[in-house]
């Protein structure tokens, strides 16, 4: 058994019989074991006393009032689970109906900026494909005003109308319409007249 | 075995709504609890602090406990886990802080009132906080509270072997402290 270990035994009481007996015998003959082992015990005596210190009972009393004082605030505070799950669920969809909101914007701002960049033939096709999902309103809204004499022919090729000028198509409005008829000679009614027939029908 | 006894009924009067049970078991283990979370931190604001965390910890989780371990060995097991965490926390805010670090936490407030006793007292704290939190926790059980390696083992979870091993050099360790003071 190593020296150490037989101090710690001896401090703590574990030797006993004939070890005891002969580390004893040990100590008497070695002051400076003896000098080591009265300092160990020594130390230990003075922490011994602090298992019996005087203090303030009123601490101790308070301990509790003080606990009970503090979960009370903590349960006051504490938010209810179904309160919280749905504030959390409008604000989610909040977010989410913000974000789909602004990307259709972004969309729409994107696809004029790539309208000004198309050619003729380009942007004929796009209003062809385009114009299904959009009313009259919204498709002349999201086109440029460089693009009306383009639009007009697009309607004169609709209406079969070879040789007509589709901008004079496109400005007649209903108010006008009377004011031609007023201004066309009874020829001039009749050779319109005989042209639709011929293109039309 | 009568006090087992005892903390089995309080705990199970506290698990069926009985608040006055929780308050027995405080009044009962609340010395045991300051005491060693004082020596374990070295003051009375830090092991106050830890006091009311333990409160906490025992209120929230006794309807989990299952008298696997005696109830004092599980309180003294949080006990020293909060007091560790908190010193952890106290070194690194330390680290960390521009402020000076030597703040006498010891001086601000004490529940010891004998000035005498009081000056022994943070002599002896000031000479526990020099050897390692781990060796200091084993040093406090053994030395002040006087307990058996075996509840030492049953609540820092080490064998008893390494426990006595531990015990010998924090003794010896002090020791050398208070000698080189002198």
């Amino acid at each position: 058994m190593k020296n150490e270990e037989k101090i710690r035994k001896y401090i703590e009481g574990e030797l006993s019989g004939e070890e005891l007996i002969n580390f004893e015998k040990e100590i008497n003959n070695s002051p400076e074991l003896k000098k080591e082992i009265d300092s160990l015990r020594n130390v230990l005596n003075q922490f011994k006393k602090l298992k019996n210190v005087n203090a303030d009972e009123n601490y101790f009393t308070n301990i509790l009032p003080r606990f009970r004082e503090s979960t009370y605030k903590q349960k006051q505070l504490r938010i209810k689970p179904s309160f919280a799950v749905g504030s959390i669920l409008i604000v989610l969809i909040t977010i989410i109906v913000f974000f789909i909101t602004t990307n259709k914007e972004d969309v729409i701002e994107d696809e004029q900026i790539t309208l000004q960049q198309l050619d003729n033939e380009e942007l004929k096709t796009y209003l062809n494909n385009y114009s299904q999902d959009l009313t009259t309103s919204q498709l002349t809204e999201n086109i440029p005003e460089d693009y009306d004499s383009l639009f007009s022919s697009m309607m004169a090729d609709e209406l079969s109308l070879n040789g007509y000028s589709g901008d004079y198509l496109v400005d007649v409005t209903s108010n006008e319409f009377d004011n031609i008829l007023d201004e066309l000679s009874e020829e001039e009614i009749d050779n319109i007249y005989n042209n639709l027939i011929k293109e039309r029908f | 075995m009568t006090e087992i006894n005892n903390d089995h009924d309080l705990i199970e009067r506290f698990n069926d709504g009985d608040e006055s049970a929780f308050n027995e078991l405080v009044r009962k283990y609340q010395h045991r609890i300051y005491w060693h979370a004082r020596r374990m931190t070295g003051n009375h604001l830090d092991a106050d602090e830890i006091v009311q965390e333990v409160l906490l910890v025992m209120y929230k989780k006794l309807k989990d406990f299952k008298f696997r371990s005696s109830l004092y060995t599980w309180i003294y097991t949080i006990t020293s886990t909060r007091s560790i965490n908190l010193l952890r926390r106290r070194s690194i805010q330390e680290i960390f802080s521009l402020q000076d670090s030597g703040v006498d936490r010891a001086a601000d407030s004490d529940i010891i009132k004998d000035f005498e006793t009081k000056e022994e007292v943070n002599r002896l704290e000031k000479h526990l906080q020099k050897i390692p939190a781990k060796q200091r926790e084993v040093f406090v059980l053994r030395a002040i509270d006087g307990l058996s390696y075996e509840e030492i083992a049953e609540i820092t979870g080490k064998s008893v072997g390494g426990l006595k091993s531990n015990y010998f050099h924090a003794l010896k360790k002090i020791t050398a402290l208070m000698q080189n003071e002198e």
